[in-house]
């Protein structure tokens, strides 16, 4: 019998990871198994070209149908894992059917994060292509008010995209301004700047304790309930306040589940099973859980290394390292994060020269006197630059001690 | 391995030249593939500089060349 690897979630991670195992040389069977009708996609889009319909599913397939055939890997899409069995190596499916592997790779994801009231008419989040045609024919009507509840990575691009199409847009933002959670007060003044110069209401230290369809058949759809008791209503409104790891189906099972898919440095669950993408959360050799990760880059490379680990086995395995990287496409400009800002505060900030002034950014964050992190703001060439010096061990340090200049 | 970039596709995410500063480039925010057919030690980098392509402006042509 020939060996198989199985493959829970069929998106950026699950389709990289099997890529990442025939690219190691594992010729045995692969099942990509997800629980979506679509082929692997891509999601960055769908709060961009996609929902503004400059892109459709064509744009955003992650392989290609012609890569799909030379990777030889067996897709099973709009199947559900519902258990596995990590002493037995087997799978259970929602179809009723079960699935022995050999290697398992978890690559399950994370879904919208919603109110009490869900979904429903006029209410909307964006996780998913389904989500993003949705939302997009809601938004493609021009001149109507939309609401954002959360002004993170989602809901500011979705401000963008909702402005460019002819609406009027509030946001509403639980912190100090846009992107606080991640990147800090002293970025998110910025931020707002930005959002500010679009023509975007942004309404800061919102507390939102629901949204919900609006009653009687007027054209405000939607009504978002304050913490104080105070309805708005809007046409549209989008429910952007982050996701939620897709853990429940591992509840019965000898995996550590705990606000994510507990791995290890080398993306090890269990003996046989890896982790990769936005449920993961890696708990370090001292034992300490680090936050997940919910990024296109850091999922992809986790796809890979989570892939070589599983082939060469716990002994052989290497550590999933590396500075993280994150872009955001909003209001034209493009926001770059390099390494952790969660990890530290801004210690340096320094203005580009982009016009007029004030517009573009680097911010230096530190712990002490280690740097964690930097952040631009429409600086391309000088997030390039640090990246670049990052690939080189002994740069890096350098780069971390700042004993190194930053590329102008 | 032989690698081909569609200009008009990149987004100048420089996700290849921070998997394979060697192999890509982006002088004015368009991918520059500085070796096109990679040596041997430098593929696997290679590889991965196309698979994390956010834009899928890099493709692997032709894997022996």
């Amino acid at each position: 019998m020939r060996e198989t690897i199985a493959i829970v979630g069929a998106s950026l991670a699950g389709a990289r990871a099997a890529e990442a195992l025939r690219d190691s040389g594992f010729t045995g069977r692969v099942v990509l198994i997800g629980d979506e009708p679509d082929q692997p996609y891509d999601r960055p889009p769908l709060s961009k070209q996609v929902l503004t319909g400059e892109w459709d599913e064509d744009d955003i397939a992650l392989v290609s149908p012609q890569d799909w055939d030379d990777l030889d890997v067996t897709v099973r899409l709009s199947t559900r894992a519902i258990g596995v069995d990590v002493s037995r190596r087997g799978l259970q499916l929602d179809d009723g059917s079960s699935l022995s592997y050999d290697g398992l790779i978890i690559a399950t994801g994370a879904r919208a994060r919603t109110f009490a009231t869900g979904t429903g008419p006029g209410v909307h989040v964006l996780r998913t292509l389904a989500d993003a045609h949705r939302l997009g024919s809601a938004l493609a009507e021009s001149g109507q008010s939309i609401g954002i509840v959360g002004g993170g990575f989602i809901g500011s691009e979705v401000a963008y995209a909702a402005k460019a199409l002819g609406n009027s847009v509030t946001v509403l933002e639980r912190g100090p301004g846009p992107m606080a959670q991640v990147l800090g007060e002293r970025v998110a003044v910025e931020l707002a700047a930005l959002q500010a110069a679009h023509d975007v209401d942004l309404r800061t230290d919102v507390a939102v304790s629901d949204v919900r369809p609006a009653a009687g058949d007027g054209r405000s759809r939607a009504e978002v309930v304050l913490g104080g008791g105070e309805v708005m209503r809007f046409d549209e409104v989008l429910v952007s306040i982050g996701a939620v790891p897709n853990v429940e189906w591992l509840a019965s099972s000898a995996l550590r589940v705990e606000g994510g898919l507990v791995c290890d440095e080398s993306l090890f669950a269990a003996d046989g099973v890896v982790g990769a993408g936005d449920v993961v959360r890696i708990v370090d050799g001292d034992g300490r859980l680090r936050h997940r990760i919910e990024h296109w880059t850091d999922s992809a490379r986790q796809a890979e290394v989570a892939a070589a680990n599983l082939l060469s086995g716990r002994e052989n395995a290497t550590k999933f390292g590396g500075l993280g990287y994150v872009w955001s496409d909003q209001f034209k400009v493009r926001i770059e994060v390099i390494g952790d800002p969660t990890a530290g505060t801004v210690v340096e900030d320094v203005p580009g020269n982009a016009e007029p002034a004030g517009t573009s950014w680097l911010f230096r964050y530190a712990r002490g006197d280690e740097t964690v992190a930097f952040v631009t703001i429409a600086q391309p060439k000088v997030a390039l630059g640090i990246r670049r010096l990052a690939t080189d061990p002994a740069a890096l340090s350098r780069l971390r001690a700042k004993d190194v200049s930053l590329p102008a | 391995m032989k690698i081909e970039a569609d200009l008009a596709a990149c987004l100048a995410y420089g996700n290849c030249v921070a998997a394979a500063p060697d192999v890509y480039d982006l002088p004015d925010q368009k991918v520059e593939v500085l070796l096109p057919e990679p040596p041997p030690e430098l593929q696997a980098a290679a590889r991965k500089g196309v698979r994390r392509c956010p834009a899928k402006a890099l493709r692997i042509v032709e894997e022996q060349a």
